[in-house]
């Protein structure tokens, strides 16, 4: 099982709110892929999936806000 | 080392077809087939509302609006609520951050302003960044737009600068969601602007901010059949 991890995204920048998942539970995804959006003062930012497998767990819906570094999601290899 | 780059104007377009063309670049960037590409434009007249924006900051009934000629349309770029009409200069930078090692949204956002800010001190306008309010602003009066999208750290979306538009879309909206007052370059001026001289002087300081230089035509990309 992957975490799928806030990155940083910037100097400054210390939260994300979760705008839009690509994927719902239970979908199978690529490596690569967009996987869920979110949004940071005037931009949105696709995080791809990490890793190539099933979406077992959504840990942040949208709407939410979230802290760099917070899981968001778990994928099962 | 300067940053090859293409660029594209792409005259008066509508805003769904410019939408699917900077995605489409994004995804040739994504896979090498092109590189970094600016995109200028012209749209009709639309309203859009950006992932995190209010509908109530929409002043108006969209059918109301449709009839008059303003399309609406709900965007996946960052910000509140937007308008393009004819006059307006739109400009998508399609930039890969990775490949530049900037991955960093503030560092590209406060680019794009200083890029503007740039463009207006040649027309001996002193713009302003105003904390926490992305845009430029030009005596508390709002100039240009910022509104971004990244995808594995590649940008589309963009920036609109009021240059000879008549205003008369954002009397719809609630600009940002908020209270302000905006303005064109020709009604600082006082005077209608030369539009492609606009153009070349916007492209100079984007090619001074991201240190650009204009690349030849990729024949890999599928760029110019699409166009």
């Amino acid at each position: 099982m992957k975490k799928v991890i806030l990155p940083e995204l910037g100097e400054g920048i210390t939260k994300a709110t979760v705008t839009y998942w690509h994927f719902q539970e239970g979908d199978s995804l690529k490596e690569g892929e967009d996987l869920v959006e979110l949004a940071t003062d005037k931009a949105t930012f696709n995080l791809p999936s990490s890793a190539t497998g099933k979406l077992s767990k959504i840990l942040v819906e949208e709407g939410v806000s979230v802290e760099v570094g917070s899981a968001l999601a778990e994928i099962q290899e | 080392m300067k940053h090859a780059c293409n660029i594209i104007d792409l005259g008066k377009i509508d805003y769904r077809g410019a939408y699917y063309l900077q995605k489409r670049i994004v995804e040739e960037i994504k896979f090498g087939l092109t590189r970094e590409t600016i995109l200028f434009c012209e749209h009709s007249s639309v309203i859009t509302l950006g992932r995190t924006g209010k509908m109530s900051n929409l002043l108006g009934d969209i059918e109301d609006l449709k009839k008059v000629g303003i399309d609406f349309f709900k965007v996946d770029r960052g910000g509140d609520i937007t308008t393009h009409e004819p006059g307006q200069i739109t400009v998508y930078p399609i930039f890969d951050l990775k490949k530049r090692n900037e991955k960093d949204i503030h560092l590209y956002l406060n680019k794009l302003q200083e890029v503007i800010k740039l463009t207006l001190s040649d027309y001996n306008i002193k713009a302003e960044i105003i904390d926490g309010l992305t845009g430029v602003w030009v005596k508390k009066r709002k100039i240009a737009s910022i509104g971004v999208g990244i995808s594995h750290w590649i940008t589309y979306h963009g920036l609109s600068v009021n240059v000879n538009n008549c205003l008369k879309t954002f009397s719809f909206v609630k600009p940002c969601g908020m209270d302000i007052e905006m303005t064109s370059l020709s009604k600082e001026l006082n005077y209608e602007i030369d539009i492609e001289i606009f153009k070349s002087k916007l492209l100079d300081s984007f090619f001074k901010v991201f240190n650009l230089r204009k690349g030849v035509e990729n024949e890999k990309s599928n760029f110019a059949r699409i166009r």
